[in-house]
């Protein structure tokens, strides 16, 4: 009897311990990230571990536009151009550019650039990484519009559009227009296994599941990162993030929930970064319903919503009034406020009145089933109820969500629109191109919207786009097919030692830059 | 008992084809559309064609299915939609940190549970007892996402004792484990504590009592291996769920298990893998179920005969 409960008690252990040894050793956590101080005296750190809430689908840049695979791949590749923290464009891998006319543009490749596998970076690379991405159905749909590349010599490239595209430099910051080794991509066939960009960081492994860790570049042409060791944990459950770096298992944790922040700023060794992002969240309204297409009813419930209140209730405050257009402040062309409309219930009673609804209505409002939403619907079912609409709350899984809504299932929907160029934003939004999966889920379409669109992509005149983006936003804020409410802040907490960190609005952070101590 | 076993294996295959078929059905039943989620919320009409072309939805349902059994029978469960790696590596890359959790899991909760379990049984209605009733109780009642988010902050942010996530050696398995194994440890330890209490009042154990017996050896010998059936059963059942991916403490300690990877799959209507892993949870719990089975025959010698 006792050699049963033994053995059995041994068949307990030993599954217990199966593989402990296995994978425990890569990690065994490094007494260096667990005692975060760097001052003077003890060498500085050179290993990064950020916590990221998801788990990159790919680090090819070229298969799925994702942010978590996107906050990875930008630290291993370069791009043409890119954004600086304060959305302005920054020569990259291209030193300078000639816009030839409407349709295109020369850039001028910086010399002597150095791919991680010890090639240099030529005009070659160039087209072939764009070309690259326009075959791939993940991640084209911004570059379809371009129509030739041309290598003109070893150090110039040039890119031709089919119709003129002024917000084209912007489009090339994106990750997906990353440029990649032609000899390694093509030598691989699986690329993703083993990525070879030029950008600051390489990439060194990936666990599946686990980290993946990243190393600097020694030539890299804007000079070696101090960070030696790049490492992308993933934790999902933003407390955990919290935690991990309160405990020092990591260095920076990104998008920590709003209930945490005061515990992350009471706490002497860390610190938070924010800033406005590019997300906007708005409600929509389907305007081919009968009642919505009612241009006083969707006003009428603009004037019901109490923005302040609604953004204390579904954000925790971490978001800022979206001043009634789907412009972030950072972009080309934002116009707040052009049309407002105050919480006022008694004129959204009298605008509904007008409108022939003097005892309101009832209508959906699709949501996806995350913890924003919720808080969102319930802040606007009570909303609307002040001035008579019963609002019925459809929560659903994301797939079902996106599919219904691009069917026009609904009637009232929130969602959230994230974007660095005021063409894709106001395309996605307002456009005929872009009904239903597109982005246009409010199925409003202004032909002259439209127009302006293709005027604002094709002039040259910067100012003249900024003119015609705004008069769109003065459209659309009238006619509030949907209404912004929120521009999502974005936040990062870090040890307080690490230092040099900016945050992209684009959500995915460049580690280049950042160094730990002084 | 090797034909019992063989028997059982066999029965493995109309299971599996069961379990596929459902999930397979359920999954092409429930709305959402696999590639609009692999495009995110802008594309065209032409990448979302493509995409489908090479995931190969086009098929009637049927159609895939039957490509889908066809060529599982040959080792091969697909690709992913959204990695685009072979199910298989996904999973067994996963499931070793799953079997890790899971058994740690069990262990504790058996070493911990039965002795609980014995000394309650023997001492009705003492301290021990009543304080060890309290323990199973709080742990059958107790959220385990919450319970680890408490240790996380008592024992990780406060005490700086264990790490609060990730899975990087013994250190970091701790938590997970006991937060895993608390609603199994009530299980088990209520199970043997009655299981003992209805032994302990059999003739038999009068009688090694009245033979002169020690205390320890009527406890241990007489009533205890008489006690293990339901004991077993309810540590093997907690052990198959756990090996099932425990979702949530997989979630909340950031483990790189299956459970997570289960709800990754199903957020992004990738069939291949969620049928991949279920087909995996359907063949360890039956292989547990099975062993279960076997060790009856080690503890009841009438049972073993009925294998026969």
């Amino acid at each position: 009897m006792k050699k049963i409960v033994t053995s059995l008690l041994i068949v307990a252990f030993v599954l217990a311990m199966a593989g402990c040894g296995g994978s425990g050793g890569t990690a065994a956590t490094q007494p260096a990230a667990t005692s975060p101080q760097g001052s003077a005296g003890t060498p500085a750190r050179d290993k990064l571990i950020v916590a990221i809430p998801e788990t990159p689908t790919y680090v090819d840049p070229h298969i799925q536009a994702t942010i978590g695979t996107f906050r990875v791949v930008t630290q291993i590749f370069d791009r043409l151009v890119e954004l600086d923290a304060d959305m302005n464009l920054v020569p990259t891998l291209a030193e300078s550019w000639d816009i030839k006319d409407a349709t295109t543009t020369v850039f001028h490749l910086r010399k002597g650039v150095k791919f991680h596998d010890g090639n240099t970076m030529t005009a070659e690379d160039v087209k072939y990484s764009l070309e690259r991405c326009i075959a791939s159905a993940g991640v084209n749909y911004n570059y379809l519009i371009i129509s030739e590349i041309n290598v003109i010599d070893e150090n110039t490239v040039e890119i031709v559009t089919s119709e003129p595209c002024s917000v084209l430099l912007y489009r090339l910051t994106l990750d997906a227009a990353s440029i990649v080794s032609k000899a390694a991509a093509e030598s691989t066939s699986d690329f993703n296994a083993a990525p070879v960009g030029c950008g600051p960081f390489k990439f060194v492994s990936w666990e599946l599941g686990g980290d993946i860790t990243l190393a600097a570049f020694e030539d890299y042409w804007a000079g070696a990162s101090p960070i030696k060791t790049l490492v992308f944990k993933t934790i999902p459950e933003s407390i955990s993030r919290t935690v991990a770096l309160e405990t020092g298992e990591v260095d920076i944790a990104y998008d920590l929930s709003a209930t945490d922040f005061a515990t992350v700023e009471a706490n002497p060794k860390l610190k938070m970064a924010t800033t406005t992002s590019g997300t906007v969240w708005y409600v929509g309204a389907n305007v081919k319903d009968p009642i919505l297409s009612k241009k006083e009813v969707r006003q009428a419930m603009a004037h019901a919503i109490n923005k302040q209140d609604f953004i204390t209730l579904t954000f925790n405050g971490n978001a800022t009034d979206a001043s009634n257009t789907m412009m972030s402040p950072y972009l080309m062309g934002y116009a707040p406020d052009l049309v407002t409309y105050d919480y006022d219930v008694e004129k959204g009673k009298a605008l509904l009145a007008e409108a022939g609804y003097p005892n309101g209505f009832s209508c959906t409002l699709y949501v996806q089933d995350a913890q924003i939403y919720k808080d969102a619907s319930v802040a606007l079912q009570e909303a609307l109820r002040q001035i008579g609409i019963t609002v019925e709350i459809k929560s659903m899984d994301g797939a079902t969500f996106t599919s219904a809504t691009s069917k026009g299932e609904h009637q009232l929907f929130f969602m959230s629109k994230t974007s660095i160029d005021p063409d894709s934003m106001l395309r996605a939004m307002y456009s005929e191109d872009s009904l239903g999966a597109s982005g246009n889920r409010t199925f409003y379409v202004v032909p002259e919207i439209d127009q302006m669109l293709d005027e604002a992509l094709a002039t040259t005149d910067s100012e003249h786009a900024k003119d015609l983006y705004k008069q769109i936003q003065a459209i659309v804020a009238e006619d509030v097919p949907l209404y912004p409410l929120a521009v999502e802040y974005l936040n990062v907490g870090m040890q307080s030692d690490v230092n040099g960190f900016k945050l992209y609005p684009g959500k995915t952070h460049y580690i280049y830059g950042t160094h730990i101590g002084e | 008992m090797y034909k019992f076993i063989l028997k059982r294996l066999f029965m493995l295959i109309p299971v599996l084809l069961g379990v596929s078929f459902i999930v397979f059905t359920i999954m092409s039943l429930t709305p959402g559309d696999p590639v609009q989620l692999y495009l995110g919320d802008n594309y065209s009409q032409e990448a979302h064609d493509q995409i489908s072309e090479e995931l190969g939805l086009n098929d009637p349902f049927l159609i895939r299915y039957a490509k889908y059994v066809f060529n599982a029978l040959q080792g091969d469960l697909g690709n992913t939609y959204s990695t685009k790696r072979p199910v298989t590596t996904e999973i067994f890359a996963r499931f070793p940190a799953t079997v890790r959790l899971a058994g740690a899991a069990l262990f504790f909760a058996i070493a911990v549970g039965m002795p609980l379990g014995i000394v309650s049984a023997v001492k009705q209605y003492s301290l021990t007892d009543n304080a060890s009733m309290l323990v199973a109780l709080l742990g059958v009642s107790m959220p385990n996402f919450w319970l680890g988010i408490m240790l996380i902050l008592l024992l990780a942010a406060n005490l700086g004792i264990f790490p609060a996530s990730g899975d990087a050696g013994f250190k970091s398995l701790v938590l997970p484990a006991i937060t895993l194994s608390a609603n199994s440890l009530a299980t088990i330890t209520r199970m043997t504590r009655s299981s003992m209490l209805e032994i302990i009042r059999q003739d038999y154990i009068r009688t090694a009592r009245a033979k002169g017996l020690r205390e320890s050896v009527v406890v241990f010998r007489h009533a205890l291996r008489n006690a293990m059936i339901p004991i077993i059963t309810s540590a093997g059942l907690q052990f198959g769920f756990a090996l099932g991916g425990a979702v949530l403490v997989e979630t909340v300690f950031s483990w790189p298990g299956i459970g997570r990877l289960l709800v990754d799959a199903i957020k992004l209507k990738d069939t291949p893998l969620v049928l991949g892993l279920v087909l995996v949870m359907a063949v360890s719990f039956t292989v547990i179920n099975l062993i279960i089975d076997i060790l009856y025959a080690f503890f009841d010698p009438r049972v073993k005969a009925q294998y026969k």
